[in-house]
C-alpha cells in the first residue's frame, strides 16, 4: 500500500446536505469519528430524525428541492455561514454533479465523495462505456450516439430486437426504455429524447442490446488520494421494479469465486483507469443464458444498498469516505477484506402495494422496528413523524445477516413479521411475498422477475 | 446641523423641566417629538431617522429597549446563535410581528460598509421600506418590512448567516410615526 499520513488535513465539521435516513446514517459516522454534524434541512424537515440528532441545524429554504437540497449557492453559503469544512452529499439530490464539487472547491470546502472528473466520466454513459472498452471489459453490445431515429432504427436492426434504448446522461434505472419491434421505435425514440432533454438537459441517446434473462451485480469499491483502489465485493440487485432496486443481497448466490474474481477486477481496473476516488459502485449485467457480465455503469456516489457491504466486510463505508476526504490513505489493503457470511436489505417505502404502488405519506402513528441479532435497521422514522409529501417514499432499510444466505432470510422473514408501522401503508407485506417465494429461494430470479412474476402474484392476492 | 446625543438629553430634560407639553424638532437627520406624562426618558435614538413619540411606547416595549440598550450585544448575539442553532424561529413578543428571512444568505443592516443602516430600533417602517439585504454568493436581495410599524426588535446580527425563515426583525404595528 501507497501511504503519505503527513497530509492528513482533519475535518471537524461536516454539513450534510441531504435527508431522510442516509442523513442519519452520515451523523453516526460523524459520531463515530468525534465530528461535529451540522444537517441541512428544507422547511418540511426542521422535525425530522436528522435534525434532532445532528449537533446543529440550518434551514435551507422551503421545501421543493430545487429551492432548497438542490441548490448550490445556498448549500455552500451554509457550509460556510456554519463553519463546516466539508459537504457530504449523501446519494441523490446532488450527489453526483460535478458542480457541487466545483463550488466546494471555489470555496475551499472539501467534498466527500469523489473528484469532479470521476463524476464527469462515468455520468456519461458513452464515455463511461468507451472507459470499460478501454480496459478490455465487454460492454452489452450497442451503439454510440444515434443521431436521428432513421439511424435509430438501422441500429437497432443490426443489434436485433429487442433493444434499450438508453440516455448518454441516465442512469441509476432513470431515462431507458426497451423497445420490442419496429413499430414501437418511433415514438420510444421521441418521447424519451423530449423527456431525457428535459430531465438531464441532454438528449443524447444510444442503443444497447436487451439482455432478458440478466442480473444485476454490483461491485463495491473504494480507493484513496494516493491510488490505493480494493474492492469490497458484489451486491445482488436483480430484484427490481420500474429499474429500481428493492431487495439486495451480498455476496450474490450465483456468483461462483471464479466469477467474483473477475468481476470485482474488472470494477477495480475501471476504477484505476479513471483514478477513482471515495467509495463508488461498478455495476455489471450478468446474462444467465451464457454466463458473460458486461460493464453497464459506475455509480460515483454512496448508494442505498451499501450496509449489506458493511455488514459481510465490517467496513465503515461512510467512515471510510470522509477519512478518505481528509487525505488519509486507506486502512485496509485487499487482502485485509474478507467476505463473511450474507446480508439481505430490504427497502421499506410507504407505498401501498395493493394499489398499484401509490405513494401514501401522512402521520406514522406507531413505529415499532424489529431488532435482535442479525438485525439493522437504517431509518429516519419514528412515532409521530408526518412523511413529507416533496420527497422519495424510502421509510427504512431493514438489513439482515447471518453465517448463511438462509439464515439471512430466516433474521429477515422474523424481522419483517415483528415490524410494526401504523398510520401509513408500507411495502412489508410486498417483501414478506417475495422472502417466501421458491425462486427467490433457489436464487431463481432475474432482473424482469417481479414484474413479470411477483407483481401478476399480487394481483391475484386480496 | 447635527446634534449629539448629550444635546438631545439636555433638549428633553429643558421640554420636561419647562411648562411645555409637547416639542416637535426637526434638523438635519432628527426628527424629535417630545410628550410629557413618562416616567424617565428611556430612548435616545438619535441616529435613528426618526425618534418615535415617547409616550406611545408601552410598557412592554419600554422594557424590551431598556433592555436593549442595556445589554445590547449580548441579547442580539444570543438571539443570531439560538435561531442558527436549533433552526428555530425567533421567539415572538407578544403582539410584535416578525419580518422573516426568504432565503437563507448573509444578513447586511446596511446598504454599503460606513452607510448608515437601513433601520434602527424605533424607526418607522412601510410594507415598502427596505429593512436589510440578504447575499447569497454575491447576489442581494433587499427585504422589504411588507407591514407598517415600528422596529421594536433587531433579532440578527449584520454580517452573519441567517436562515430560511429566521425572524430578523420584531415590528410594533401599533408604533406611529
Amino acid at each position: 500500500m501507497k501511504r503519505d499520513p503527513s497530509n492528513v488535513d482533519n475535518i471537524s465539521r461536516i454539513l450534510i446536505v441531504n435527508r431522510g435516513e442516509i442523513a442519519v446514517r452520515i451523523i453516526n459516522a460523524c459520531r463515530a469519528l468525534g465530528m461535529e454534524s451540522v444537517v441541512a434541512v428544507s422547511e418540511a424537515d426542521r422535525e425530522s430524525l436528522p435534525a434532532k440528532l445532528a449537533d446543529r441545524v440550518v434551514c435551507i429554504g422551503p421545501p421543493p428541492a430545487l429551492e432548497s437540497y438542490l441548490n448550490i449557492d445556498i448549500l455552500i453559503t451554509a457550509a460556510l455561514g456554519t463553519g463546516s469544512d466539508a459537504i457530504h452529499p449523501g446519494y441523490g439530490f446532488l450527489a453526483e454533479q460535478p458542480e457541487l464539487v466545483r463550488a466546494c472547491e471555489d470555496y475551499n470546502i472539501k467534498f466527500i465523495g469523489p473528484t469532479q472528473n470521476n463524476i464527469q466520466q462515468m455520468g456519461n454513459k458513452l464515455f463511461a462505456r468507451k472507459i470499460a472498452k478501454d480496459c478490455g471489459i465487454r460492454t452489452i453490445p450497442g451503439s454510440e450516439k444515434v443521431k436521428n431515429f432513421k439511424e435509430g432504427l438501422k441500429l437497432a436492426d443490426e443489434i436485433g430486437f429487442p433493444v434499450f434504448i438508453k440516455a448518454a446522461a441516465g442512469g441509476g434505472g432513470r431515462g431507458m426504455k426497451v423497445v420490442y419491434d419496429h413499430g414501437d421505435l418511433r415514438a420510444a425514440f421521441d418521447t424519451l429524447s423530449a423527456e431525457v432533454r428535459t430531465a438531464f438537459g441532454d438528449g443524447t441517446l444510444y442503443l444497447e442490446r436487451y439482455i432478458p434473462n440478466a442480473r444485476h451485480i454490483e461491485v463495491q469499491i473504494v480507493g484513496d488520494h494516493f491510488g490505493n483502489i480494493i474492492h469490497l465485493g458484489e451486491r445482488d440487485c436483480s430484484i427490481q421494479r420500474h429499474y429500481q432496486k428493492i431487495i439486495e443481497e451480498a455476496p450474490s448466490p450465483v456468483v461462483s469465486e471464479e466469477l467474483r474474481k473477475k468481476i470485482c477486477q474488472a470494477a477495480v481496473k475501471i476504477a484505476k483507469k479513471i483514478k477513482y476516488r471515495s467509495a463508488g459502485t461498478v455495476e455489471f449485467l450478468l446474462d444467465q443464458d451464457n454466463g458473460q457480465f458486461y460493464f453497464l455503469e459506475m455509480n460515483t456516489r454512496i448508494q442505498v444498498e451499501h450496509p449489506i457491504t458493511e455488514e459481510i466486510t465490517g467496513v465503515d463505508l461512510v467512515q471510510e469516505q470522509i477519512r478518505i476526504a481528509e487525505l488519509q490513505p486507506l486502512r485496509y489493503s485487499q487482502t485485509d477484506i474478507n467476505l463473511n457470511g450474507n446480508a439481505i436489505e430490504c427497502r421499506i417505502n410507504a407505498e401501498s402495494p395493493f394499489k398499484g404502488f401509490e405513494p401514501c405519506p401522512g402521520r406514522i402513528e406507531i413505529w415499532a422496528p424489529p431488532e435482535g441479532l442479525g438485525i439493522r435497521v437504517d431509518s429516519h422514522c419514528y412515532t409521530g413523524y408526518s412523511i413529507p409529501v416533496y420527497y422519495d417514499s424510502l421509510l427504512a432499510k431493514v438489513i439482515a445477516s447471518g453465517a448463511s444466505r438462509l439464515q439471512a432470510i430466516e433474521r429477515m422473514r422474523r424481522a419483517l413479521d415483528q415490524f410494526i408501522i401504523s398510520g401509513v401503508d408500507t411495502t412489508i407485506s410486498f417483501h414478506q411475498l417475495m422472502l417466501k417465494h421458491p425462486d427467490f429461494m433457489n436464487g431463481r430470479i432475474n432482473t424482469k422477475w417481479v414484474e413479470e412474476t411477483v407483481l401478476n402474484k399480487l394481483k391475484e392476492s386480496p | 446641523m447635527k446634534l449629539t446625543e448629550e444635546e438631545i438629553v439636555e433638549i428633553l430634560r429643558f421640554v420636561d423641566e419647562s411648562s411645555l407639553d409637547e416639542l416637535c424638532l426637526e434638523v438635519e437627520g432628527l426628527k424629535l417629538i417630545a410628550r410629557k406624562g413618562l416616567d424617565k426618558i428611556s430612548d435616545l435614538r438619535s441616529k435613528s431617522d426618526l425618534a418615535e413619540p415617547i409616550n406611545s411606547i408601552s410598557f412592554r416595549e419600554s422594557t424590551l429597549i431598556k433592555d436593549h440598550q442595556e445589554d445590547k450585544f449580548t441579547s442580539i448575539n444570543n438571539s443570531t446563535q439560538k435561531a442558527s442553532f436549533d433552526g428555530k424561529t425567533y421567539v415572538e413578543e407578544d403582539g410584535f410581528i416578525p419580518i422573516k428571512a426568504p432565503r437563507l444568505g448573509i444578513f447586511y443592516r446596511y446598504p454599503e460598509p460606513g452607510s448608515p443602516p437601513f433601520v434602527e430600533i424605533g424607526t418607522h417602517v412601510t410594507e415598502e421600506t427596505t429593512v436589510c439585504l440578504i447575499e447569497l454568493m454575491k447576489l442581494f436581495t433587499a427585504v422589504k418590512a411588507s407591514v407598517k410599524g415600528r422596529i421594536a426588535k433587531i433579532c440578527s446580527e449584520n454580517a452573519q448567516m441567517v436562515e430560511y425563515q429566521q425572524t430578523l426583525f420584531l415590528i410594533d404595528p401599533k408604533g406611529k410615526p
